[in-house]
């Protein structure tokens, strides 16, 4: 089916109006890569494109002029007209020029103003019932991360806390976070569904409500419901730093090749950028379209995600609430290796295969970097208002306890302790009911 | 959250830059400098190699370090100051110390790194494409100065400064000041590769295989592809044994084995060899915030302190340094703010305070007393200020002369 097809009346009758060819130059290559990108928006993003093109489709000419009236005077004075800018594709080479430009920032702060704008005006409703939605964060601290939720508690400055009801020798033997996200065992020992597996086969429910970040593989093995087997739609968003190691090393591959130039680093992304990579994402990934797209943009946007296990999984969650905003985000942090000697200076290479040493794991640095980039996953949510009723739990598995945050209605700010799994497990599910 | 130290209550000491305070040496340090002069005398040459044959020779010298990035809350602030024991305590209480300083600039490497350079903001290549678009400190000091071409150098970690740093495009000046341009870390990260790519990753596991690796590059490469440029170099070929002193210290020492440490041994031996009047050294390991590991980057500052610390006391042992040397140190920019959609400590490009706020600290004699300045100041006034300590001037620079180093 042509792609043009697909698209919205909105966005249809934008392409016919040339809508985007009357907008400033520095705003047509976002909107165009937005547009053409259609069919691979999450849900989110084609509610927010389609009210972001309509709103400015219905302006008068004089409307138009007057939204826009201060980016085209920055362009003015930037020289854009004398740069050969792409109507089509964000390129490192205009986000270049645009950045070294004295009136840089000025420029900056008109664009956010214009989207204030076009928010206030397009998009308000939508956020207000978005707002009012309670959603979770759950962030995992495994065993093997050697974490202070002390310290923890300390840099975050607002939670509470919790003493778990835990006694490791149950039987059979379950971990705080089986208690948790599963269900109590039932007559064969296997613990039953838990409240995330029943909440993703609830009516409305879209892959992206729940999205599963994590190093390996433990929470999807664990939390079998969240899969489903094709022709069933995809019942959550699942991402595991190691399932997609061919799609890592494939794209750490090419940036390896990359001359120290920005027009070859352009031409190396925009391959990236339009390559097939079916033959690198697990199935998981490659059959659903939006999902793919979103792991290739973030593997592009770096932040060390296609590097250690932790910054894939806290970029990947930020990046999942800014594109897709899910109801539920679980995320588990991991442990990674020390930089070996020598052979680390090479960022880019597999450290694996760059020299024969054995790996020698890092649970201090590695609980470090968790510490951190989890606190940035509770800060990534905060910049939404479509996060404001977000519950937040950490969990330390090496100590039963537990960081609560969030709104004061959150149940477990009040919770007597100590607290069983059960119990949180409960709360949880009443909370997203 | 972030407090400022209250330097007030910093107890003052003598400037260590006078010969009488004496040098508080670690055991580790000097046992350093013995190893560093047991290499150099099983090296043919190395320490026979005396400093550069006299033309204008000014009596001073100047060491300017640039540190990458680093944000006030893992440095000079309360929760900070741990990451720094060398530059807190060591250091600090004998300094000029400009707690309010500004990169008002493009916060990228090269340009932040060009605009210290040069006095002004440049806005050019962040790639280092493109050279700076005024006079460097470099070409003021050999074109007004008439220093010989081993004078002046600039010594750099990170892959994204090239060497189109060390000259301008400024008419009057050009290519003959320009200043010689080493990257040391270039050097391993090739080797690596160049290992890798031939299937010889097990000698990455052999100290003595990784020492012929590196010296393999540099034999073979003539520093091409390595972006080296020291004048003369082709025809002398003078660099050679002094590099090597350096790798061989760099593989057989019990150092971190980053691309820092080999910058830094580099350095000692340009030092030892040439004891140039101007030496610009940019250490990276810092960056390794861009990659997402906190640890890694807070390792990279602790790397970084205990580096500065030990090149500032080998000033103190070097005849042609001690008592006549300002060092100076100075980030290029923080980092953003934590919560930023810039994913924080990651990446600098947000226009908070916290990326754009850094400080300087100025070390040696002469110079006024150990003082902290809470005033104001720009990135872009460093390079006048230390253009007129050399005894030259920042004639098209944009920036003001801080009093407090003019000596």
């Amino acid at each position: 089916m042509n792609q043009q097809e697909n698209l919205p009346a909105i966005l249809r009758k934008a392409q016919e109006d040339r809508l985007i060819e009357r907008l400033p130059i520095t705003f047509q290559p976002f909107l165009n890569q937005e547009i053409s990108r259609w069919d691979t928006k999450f849900p989110y993003e084609q509610r927010y494109l389609e009210s972001l093109i309509g709103f400015i489709d219905s302006l008068s000419p004089e409307g138009l002029a007057d939204l826009f009236a201060g980016v085209r005077r920055l362009e003015t004075s930037m020289g854009i007209s004398e740069h050969q800018f792409s109507a089509q594709e964000q390129t490192m080479r205009e986000a270049s020029i645009l950045s070294r430009s004295p009136h840089y920032l000025e420029w900056r702060q008109e664009i956010e103003r214009v989207f204030q704008q076009v928010d206030h005006s397009a998009f308000a409703e939508e956020q207000a019932r978005a707002s009012r939605l309670r959603r979770l964060l759950l962030l995992i601290f495994p065993a093997a991360l050697p974490v202070d939720p002390q310290s923890v508690m300390e840099q975050w400055q607002r939670g509470r806390l919790l003493r778990l009801d835990w006694s490791a020798d149950d039987s059979p033997p379950r971990s705080i976070v089986e208690g948790i996200l599963k269900g109590l065992p039932q007559a064969d020992e296997q613990s039953g569904p838990g409240f995330l597996e029943e909440y993703v086969g609830r009516p409305g429910r879209s892959f992206a409500d729940v999205w599963v970040l994590e190093p390996g593989i433990r929470l999807r093995t664990l939390l079998s419901g969240l899969q489903s087997a094709p022709p069933e739609p995809p019942r959550a968003t699942l991402l595991s730093f190691d399932e997609l190691k061919a799609f890592r090393e494939g794209v750490l591959d090419h940036i390896k090749s990359m001359a120290r130039d920005i027009s070859d680093a352009d031409a190396i992304y925009a391959k990236l950028r339009s390559m097939d990579v079916s033959e690198w994402c697990p199935p998981e990934v490659g059959n659903i379209p939006a999902v793919r797209e979103f792991i290739r943009s973030l593997f592009l946007t770096g932040n060390g995600s296609p590097l250690f296990s932790n910054a894939f999984v806290e970029w990947g969650a930020v990046e999942a609430m800014a594109h897709a905003r899910p109801t539920v985000v679980l995320a588990e942090f991991g442990l990674r290796n020390k930089p070996k000697p020598f052979t680390s200076v090479a960022v880019f290479e597999n450290q694996e295969k760059a020299t024969p040493q054995a790996p020698v794991p890092d649970p201090e640095g590695s609980a470090l970097d968790a510490v951190m980039l989890a606190y940035y996953t509770w800060l990534g949510a905060a910049r939404y208002v479509e996060y404001q009723r977000t519950a937040c739990l950490c969990l330390f598995e090496d100590v039963p306890y537990a960081l609560v945050a969030g709104p004061t209605e959150f149940p477990l700010w009040k919770e007597k302790e100590p607290v069983p799994p059960e119990r949180i497990a409960a709360v949880l599910r009443s909370w997203l009911a | 959250m972030t407090h400022d130290v209250g330097f007030s209550k910093i107890p003052r000491m003598s400037c260590n830059g006078n010969k009488s305070a004496g040098v508080d040496l670690s055991k580790r340090s000097f046992l350093q400098v013995i190893s560093s002069s047991l290499v150099a005398k099983l090296v043919p040459g190395a320490l026979h190699a005396s400093p550069a044959a006299k033309g204008n020779r000014p009596d001073r010298r100047l060491i300017v370090v640039v540190p990458g990035g680093v944000r006030r809350q893992e440095t000079f602030s309360e929760t900070g100051k741990k990451n720094i024991p060398h530059l807190y305590q060591n250091l600090l209480p004998s300094s000029v110390f400009y707690a309010n300083v500004r990169n008002d600039g493009v916060t990228s490497h090269f340009n932040s790194i060009s605009s210290i350079v040069t006095g002004n903001w440049q806005r050019v290549d962040d790639w280092g494409m493109q050279p700076p678009t005024t006079p460097t400190l470099f070409e003021y000091a050999r074109k007004q100065l008439g220093l010989d071409p081993g004078e002046v150098w600039l010594i750099s970690s990170n892959k994204v400064v090239t060497e189109q740093i060390g000259v301008s495009s400024a008419t009057a000046y050009g290519p003959s000041y320009r200043a010689n341009v080493v990257f040391p870390k270039q050097l391993l990260v090739a080797a690596v590769e160049e290992a890798i790519g031939k299937g010889r990753q097990q000698n990455m596991a052999d100290r003595s295989k990784v020492q012929e690796e590196i010296e393999a590059v540099l034999r073979s490469s003539n520093y091409e592809g390595l972006g080296w440029n020291i004048i003369g170099e082709r025809q002398s070929g003078e660099m050679l044994a002094p590099v090597e002193n350096a790798i061989q210290q760099f593989v057989r020492s019990n150092a971190p084995a980053t691309g820092d440490q080999l910058t830094y041994f580099v350095t000692l031996e340009i030092m030892r060899k040439y004891a140039p009047s101007i030496l610009f050294v940019n250490f990276s390991d810092i960056e390794a915030a861009h990659f997402g590991s906190y640890s890694m980057h807070v390792a990279g500052i602790r790397n970084t302190d205990r580096l500065i610390y030990e090149l500032w006391q080998q000033t103190q042992l070097n005849d042609e340094y001690r008592g006549n040397t300002l060092m100076v140190i100075l980030p290029e920019f923080g980092r953003d703010p934590d919560g930023s959609n810039t994913n924080g400590f990651l990446n600098h490009r947000s226009n908070d305070d916290t990326c754009r706020r850094v400080w300087i600290m100025c070390l040696g004699q002469p110079l006024s007393r150990p003082q902290v300045i809470d005033r104001p100041v720009r990135q872009v006034d460093v390079c006048p200020s230390l253009a007129v300590w050399m005894g030259c001037r920042a004639t098209e620079s944009a920036g003001a002369t801080l009093a407090e180093l003019r000596g």
